[in-house]
């Protein structure tokens, strides 16, 4: 079933907004900030590209904000970007609207944290503020209470595979008629985790020379948060972005189940995608590009990949800051080319998603 | 620090309250339905913070209840659990 | 929501380690409760729980260098799909997607005592080591889609509703779909600190009920349309009719009062099985026996299942989060199967502000319809109508 993109919010390293987010994909360089990592050993500084939620205040007051993480007013940023530009902010416009948040990193960003005994916990067991914050639900929860929607809520926490399993699960809703649109996005708080991977490896480029890993790029951590209003596809929707399909799975043997594209664009960011095999994926003479160093690594990459194939649609554009084997020329255009974002995923999975 | 200042700066800090300084709480200004804007969450929240602080366990949430009019009130009530 | 058939299930929790020793121990009165026994011990014990020994893991096949969330996960699976007849490779590369619902399996082992046996490992590898859905797409070399859903305490419900929407759609021919949590001392003392633990063994809707007490376990159904049934000869135990879900939008941690959420989730779930609320026989509450939530579900069922006899199974087995809605799918399937409710264990004295009070003794019921229903931290809510054998016309 093909449904529109009739909305986007973002926010990252970038800023936060579309105009922002087009900046930097037409290569305004964004100025990572050192966040000091906990260690065993001690304390390290590590550049990480991490976003702002103060615009969140045009929206939401910051007394109704105060118990409220950081995780949390990301989704909060993105969610409200993205209803407001769909024009379903106020209720009366809205229909029957389900939410479904991605998240890899998780509430509070700690899913992959590995520094923390059982003596530290004692600080997010006790508090029953922090406790509540570190609910896995607690974006969800709290989009839902700040919109006043009582339609279906549900949260996804499958790695770097969630937003995929996000966007599969909205069109099903639709496909079903279950709601008449879908808030669907990402929110991944930064990463420690993601953080010292990232500096180890920079470590590792500095001592081994022949790691062929090595010889990669790798994005810098990143965090951030992207959300869609997706409805079905209707006579009201010709200028929006549409989604014709989107695939989930598990890698086994047999032919792969490729995607038709001319233009791809690889969730190909971070240390455990330089083992994937994005290549058997292409279709021969296919355009591929990568923009991980615009957000940052992070688990939910692909609802960035997702909004910047959007964009891309929209303004019939192919950004130069993607990271390419063949550079992008100086305002190249899409023309008619048909766009896939392709994520291949923990545990040998895969998700993509082909645009009309 | 007196039992009164500790108790504002753990509200202004662990609650959150950006819009206040602990110097702008009065003693005896109510806790909750007043202008801070404080509610059960908040109430649970202060609970903890008095446990870890002053070392004085709360079994049941209505043991705290009548105690958290004011600062005063409160302070009243962990100095008398403080003595015995 | 078509209907989707239950090829097979599976269970454990502290009433037993199979299907079969959960329903045998209910039906006995069985309640498995104590104080946690594998926190370190520093962390407070002072609440009850309901544990799953380590006796109830140790028989099967799976190391316990894995988290207990996954261990719990696999057996469960091992359970179901024995039940259909089925073994490890016969799905294989088929389109057979995993959709399970949990809390602490996403946690990438950081509270579940693997921290240090994974902590050198990369995110993502983390993740893989410890997440109850990718072991599951890899021990039976699945192709389909998988989802970890995160809904706190309906997590579960919610993943096998998605996971009847996979089939109805097209998009798998069988999904394995349920719900894992264990017991950690996180969870144990961010729900104290809310003060929503009683001290005492859990009282469902009663007059003195105080609380709630932590559970764990896992229950697992393998989901298939009726096509894949025939196929394989497999002779469905049971069927999922539909699912209904809506978010109370009001409080973070309080279910809303007026049940709006609750009574919202209940009518898509009917109208999506095309029932009447009449059809039902029995209703699973939530019940977790704090003082609100009971409140607020007494009203509901008295309102919308008029009459309709109700229990709560936590007293059994503890509120096993993400697992709660699964389990409670396995029991309520197993209590139509059988034609017949357990008492609501911890339940004695009605409570005068509740219009309707569940089931204080074994009682006999007659039809082949009931609902379960989950409410979560969050304000979600989620419905799911089960049928026995015997609910085709």
């Amino acid at each position: 079933m093909k449904v529109a993109i009739r909305g986007i919010g973002v926010v990252g390293g970038f800023g936060s907004g579309l105009p922002a987010l087009e900046k930097a994909l037409d290569g305004r360089r964004i100025a990572p900030t050192d966040i000091s990592i906990p260690t065993r050993e001690g304390a390290i500084l590590v550049p990480c590209l991490t976003a702002d939620t103060g615009p969140l205040a045009d929206y939401i007051p910051t007394r109704v904000l105060r118990r409220m993480d950081h995780y949390i007013r990301l989704g909060l940023l993105a969610a409200f970007g993205a209803m407001t530009e769909a024009g379903i902010l106020d209720k009366s416009r809205r229909g029957r609207l389900g939410i479904i948040v991605a998240t890899g990193s998780g509430a509070t960003g700690n899913n992959y944290n590995f520094q923390h005994p059982y003596e530290d916990m004692e600080e997010i067991c006790g508090s029953p503020i922090r406790f509540s914050n570190s609910v896995h639900n607690a974006a969800a929860a709290y989009i839902s209470i700040a919109l006043a929607e009582m339609g279906p809520n549900h949260s996804i926490t499958h790695d770097d595979l969630s937003f995929p399993a996000a966007l599969m699960t909205a069109v099903t809703w639709l496909q079903q008629r279950r709601v008449d649109a879908v808030l669907v996005g990402g929110v991944d708080a930064l990463s420690h985790a993601h953080a010292y991977a990232w500096h180890a490896h920079r470590q590792a480029r500095r001592v081994v020379k022949n790691l062929r890993e090595a010889q990669k790029q790798i994005p810098m951590a990143g965090e951030g948060a992207c959300f869609f209003v997706l409805k079905a596809t209707g006579t009201d929707s010709a200028t929006c972005p549409v989604i014709r399909e989107t695939a989930l799975g598990r890698i086994c043997k047999g032919p792969l189940p490729r995607p038709m594209g001319d233009y791809y664009i690889l969730g190909e960011g971070g240390l455990a995608a330089t083992r994937a095999d994005y290549g058997k994926w292409l279709l021969p003479g296919a355009r591929a590009t990568c923009y991980a160093h615009v957000y940052g690594d992070m688990a939910i990459d692909s609802a960035f990949d997702t909004a910047i194939a959007a964009l891309s649609l929209r303004n019939n554009r192919i950004y130069a800051a993607g990271s390419v084997s063949q550079p992008v020329q100086e305002r190249e255009l899409l023309a008619d080319r048909s766009v896939v974002c392709l994520k291949l995923g923990v545990g040998n999975t895969f998700g993509w998603t082909l645009f009309d | 620090m007196t039992i009164q200042q500790r108790l504002k700066e753990i509200l202004v800090v662990e609650l959150n309250l950006e819009d206040f300084t602990p110097e702008q709480i009065d003693d005896d200004e109510a806790l909750f339905g007043g202008r801070l804007g404080l509610d059960s969450i908040d109430a649970l929240e202060i609970v903890y913070q008095v446990e870890q602080t002053f070392r004085i366990p709360m079994k049941e949430m209505n043991e705290a209840r009548a105690a958290f009019q004011s600062i005063n009130t409160l302070a009243a009530f962990i100095e008398a659990r403080l003595r015995s | 929501m078509n209907r989707v058939a239950i090829a097979g299930v599976g269970c454990i929790c502290a009433l037993g380690a199979t299907t079969d020793d959960c329903m045998q121990a209910l039906y006995a009165g069985e309640r498995n409760f104590g104080l946690p026994s594998r926190f370190p011990s520093h962390c407070s014990t002072s609440q009850p729980v309901f544990e799953v020994p380590d006796r109830f893991l140790d028989p099967w096949p799976f190391p316990r260098t894995l988290p207990r969330t996954c261990r719990m996960t696999l057996i469960a699976t091992e359970q179901a799909m024995a039940q259909a007849h089925l073994e490890t490779g016969d799905l294989a590369q088929q389109r057979v997607g995993v959709s399970l619902g949990t809390n602490i399996g996403v946690t990438a082992g950081y509270e579940t005592g693997q921290a240090e046996t994974v902590s050198f490992l990369l995110p993502r590898d983390r993740f893989l080591a410890t997440n109850p859905t990718c072991l599951v797409a890899a021990t039976l070399d699945l192709s389909g889609p998988q989802q970890t859903v995160a809904n706190a305490c309906s997590a579960g419900s919610d993943a096998i509703g998605i996971a009847a929407a996979w089939i109805t759609t097209g998009t798998c021919d069988a999904v394995i779909a349920g719900g894992t949590d264990e017991l950690t001392p996180r969870v144990y003392n961010g729900f104290k600190s809310l003060f929503i633990n009683d001290d005492h063994p859990c009282r469902p809707f009663d007059r003195d009920r105080k609380g709630l007490n932590l559970g764990e376990g896992a229950a697992v159904f393998l989901l298939a349309s009726e096509a894949f049934c025939r196929s394989r000869q497999i002779d469905p135990l049971g069927y999922f009719l539909g699912y209904g879900a809506a978010a109370d939008a009001q409080h973070f941690t309080q279910p809303r009062s007026d049940g709006l959420g609750l009574r919202l989730a209940i009518d898509e779930a009917l109208t999506t099985a095309g029932l009447a609320h009449d059809q039902v026989c029995f209703v699973n509450a939530h019940g977790t026996g704090t003082p609100g939530n009971d409140l607020l579900e007494s009203q509901v069922i008295a309102d919308l299942f008029p009459g309709k006899p109700f229990l709560s199974t936590k007293g059994y087995t503890g509120h096993a989060l993400g697992a709660a809605g699964p389990i409670e799918a396995v029991l309520t399937l197993g209590c139509l199967s059988r034609g017949s409710l357990p008492a609501t264990a911890g339940y004695t004295i009605p409570d005068p502000q509740l219009p309707a009070h569940p089931v204080a003794v074994q009682t006999a019921v007659q039809g082949t319809i009931a609902v379960t229903q989950t409410l979560a931290f969050g304000g979600s809510n989620s419905v799911l109508v089960i049928g026995s054998k015997g609910c085709l016309p």
